[in-house]
């Protein structure tokens, strides 16, 4: 017979050998930290094991850490440059850990010897490491937020973003992992607790009972309820939050990207059913909360654009918003709620540098636009080009006005189908790897001019 | 035939019917009568293990066979791998690696484009394109095919400035380009291998039997 302690031994051994495993793939320049994490853990763990008296059980959390780490290594596995689009990725985590890194540097300080949760205080100056990942299925968009609740001698987070594997190459549709990077912001110190205080703020409006709510006005009943009305409640509140954070990160194209994933499977009109709000309550708060932000926008028929404008996202959009706010669920958040909570949170976002979406001159719009009904990469302002000049300044493009461009070219075609759609995505994953590229090439001149 | 030069390249580029975006560093990229163009960060390596020769009478029996023959051939064949810019790939001698310009290009009607490696990485050994000639109206990435002509194995980093497109005008050119007439690697966005046997298909060994005698 294995007994337990031999058990967990030999799981011990196996998670540690996927680990080293790992190395033999090429990862980006921040994968040694995550070894080193990882390394770290499986040592905290093996004493643990060690430590166990073979004729007693042993406690469930040695097992459940392990499976986190096996669970966490084997993503990792999967995290080939190949298997999702990169240079987006890169732009996304760039977002992730602005929102998570501390408002001020903090000291670096050693655990105090004996402190009961080190974790406590090694967290609070690490931020979460993210590290991106691709698994198959048309809704796997997410981030592992919660894998972490675990007690651990953690000295970081370890935190997994999922693109869906069949979708590579659509970064207009991964706009909508703002709305879960929106989770690890809501959730993650330091900032969380100020976007709470703003996101509270629509609680009085979420009924209070949501089962008889739910039943009453959308004739559904879940049949074994697995969260008390109260988390639901909470957790209402935070997917409002999470929608907002997305509008506000993302801009503008963060609403047809949501509704393009989450239409199709809209058929209860109360997606996600329990933890998520019903559509048309989502759909009515963004339509509030883009007025609140003035990011409505519409192309003339020159194909010129104006930003911003008093009118509508576009036409279907605005249909949908009339629809949505016919029915009982559009009416749960007021206008008068939903801006305030959009000031609020818009406030709390402004704090940190490179989080609200750009507000983009109508000139680059128009000309990225162009770019785009031409089959080319909206990559670049426009240059004039000269034979005396004595230098250009290259600057980079936002890559949300790049996805933001992409959106308006597709909402304004005339005739279009999915090869257009994977067009439009494969020339606007093609501009957002030129702006890594100008990035890169930058920093490098700014490095090499001054050395300091 | 007469290579643009530099005025009549800013000329063009300033038009808008020449493309040649994102140019990072236009001063160092338009030279006389040539622009550099920059490694971009895909590599596609044959996969030497799984593939004992070209025969393309193999290949136009996959091409005409179901899904997965014709997808299995081409997929084997290459190994892509991305390259972040900082990293480098190893060109070892006699190798052949597939790479695609950082810069994407469109050509109008009235030019056509010649790609050369820059003579300083030539020098090095570096071969950077066998088919050096772009269509009139090309829109896309160029694949470069870069081959270490050298004894010494060569690193080389996305963004480098490594070949060189010249621009030449077309005699008699159409007046605008035709959506649907274009060559096999019009819009590529990554380096992919092409179609050996278009065309040639009549003059590859059949499957019924020969005469004899």
């Amino acid at each position: 017979m294995l007994g337990h302690k031999e058990y967990l031994r030999v799981e011990h051994a196996g998670v540690k050998q996927a680990l080293n495993e790992t190395l033999r793939h090429r990862f980006n320049d921040r994968y040694q930290k995550f070894y080193n994490e990882c390394a770290r853990r499986l040592v905290w763990i093996e004493n643990a094991i060690e430590a166990l008296d073979p004729d007693e059980g042993a406690p469930s959390w040695i097992s459940e850490q392990l499976t986190l780490a096996s669970e966490l290594i084997t993503r990792m596995e999967r995290s080939h440059l190949e298997e999702f689009a990169w240079p987006f990725a890169e732009e996304l985590h760039d977002l992730a850990r602005a929102i998570t890194l501390p408002p001020k540097p903090l000291p670096e300080k050693k655990t105090p010897k004996g402190a009961s949760d080190p974790r406590t205080t090694l967290k609070q100056i690490n931020p979460p490491f993210f590290f991106f990942t691709a698994e198959g299925g048309m809704a796997s968009y997410s981030v592992a937020v919660n894998s972490q609740q675990f007690p651990t001698q953690a000295h970081m987070d370890i935190i997994p973003v999922i693109f869906p594997r069949s979708l590579k190459e659509h970064v207009l549709l991964h706009v909508v992992l703002a709305h879960e990077i929106g989770h690890v912001a809501y959730r993650t110190n330091p900032r969380g607790a100020t976007y709470k205080i703003a996101a509270h703020k629509l609680l009085p409006s979420i009924p209070k009972d949501l089962y008889d709510w739910c039943y009453a006005h959308l004739k559904i009943a879940h049949p074994t309820p697995i969260l008390i009305a109260m988390e639901r409640y909470n957790l209402w509140a935070e997917e409002f939050f999470c929608d907002l954070f997305g509008l506000i990160s993302m801009g503008p194209s963060f609403i047809p990207a949501l509704l393009a994933l989450l239409g199709p499977r809209d058929k209860t009109k109360f997606h996600f059913m329990p933890t998520h709000p019903p559509l048309d309550a989502r759909i009515s708060f963004l339509g509030y909360a883009a007025e609140a932000l003035s990011m409505q926008y519409s192309k003339h028929k020159d194909g010129t654009v104006k930003l911003p404008v008093a009118g509508s996202l576009d036409k279907s959009f605005d249909k949908r918003l009339k629809q949505a706010r016919s029915t009982p669920a559009g009416k749960l958040i007021d206008k008068k709620t939903a801006m305030a909570v959009t000031r609020s949170v818009y406030s709390a976002c402004s704090a940190v540098d490179g989080v609200v979406f750009p507000i983009p001159e109508a000139k680059l719009m128009t000309h990225l636009v162009k770019q785009l009904s031409r089959h080319l990469p909206p990559s670049a302002p426009e240059i004039r080009y000269s034979e005396d000049a004595v230098g250009y300044d290259i600057k980079e493009v936002d890559f949300r006005h790049i996805l933001f461009a992409g959106w308006l070219h597709w909402s304004t075609l005339k005739e279009r189908d999915e090869e257009d759609m994977r067009k439009i995505n494969q020339l606007c994953s093609k501009a957002i790897l030129h702006q890594n590229g100008i990035s890169f090439w930058n920093e490098n001149l700014h490095a090499v001019r001054d050395p300091s | 035939m007469t290579a643009l030069t530099k005025a009549e390249l800013i000329k063009e580029l300033n038009s808008g019917k020449l493309v040649v975006t994102p140019m990072i560093d236009p001063l160092a990229q338009i030279g006389r009568v040539s622009i550099d163009l920059r490694m971009g960060n895909t590599a596609a390596m044959v996969r030497g293990a799984g593939l004992s020769h070209v025969d393309p009478a193999k290949y136009a029996k996959d091409r005409d066979s179901g899904d997965f023959s014709r997808e299995q051939h081409r997929r084997r064949k290459l190994e892509k791998l991305s390259v972040p810019f900082g990293e480098p790939i190893v060109l070892h001698a006699g190798t052949l690696i597939l790479v695609p310009t950082f810069e994407w290009v469109q050509l109008p009607p009235h030019l056509m484009g010649v790609v050369t490696a820059r003579s300083c990485w030539a020098r090095e050994g570096l071969s950077i394109a066998t088919a050096v000639f772009i269509d009139p109206c090309y829109n896309g990435i160029i694949t470069l095919e870069l081959a270490n002509l050298g004894q010494v194995p060569i690193k080389i980093y996305p963004g480098m400035r490594i070949a060189q497109i010249a621009l030449y005008r077309a005699e008699n050119p159409q007046k605008k380009c035709d959506p649907h007439c274009q060559s096999q690697f019009y819009g590529s966005f990554e380096p992919d291998s092409g179609d050996i046997v278009k065309h040639d298909i009549d003059f590859l060994p059949r499957s019924k039997k020969m005469p004899v005698g």
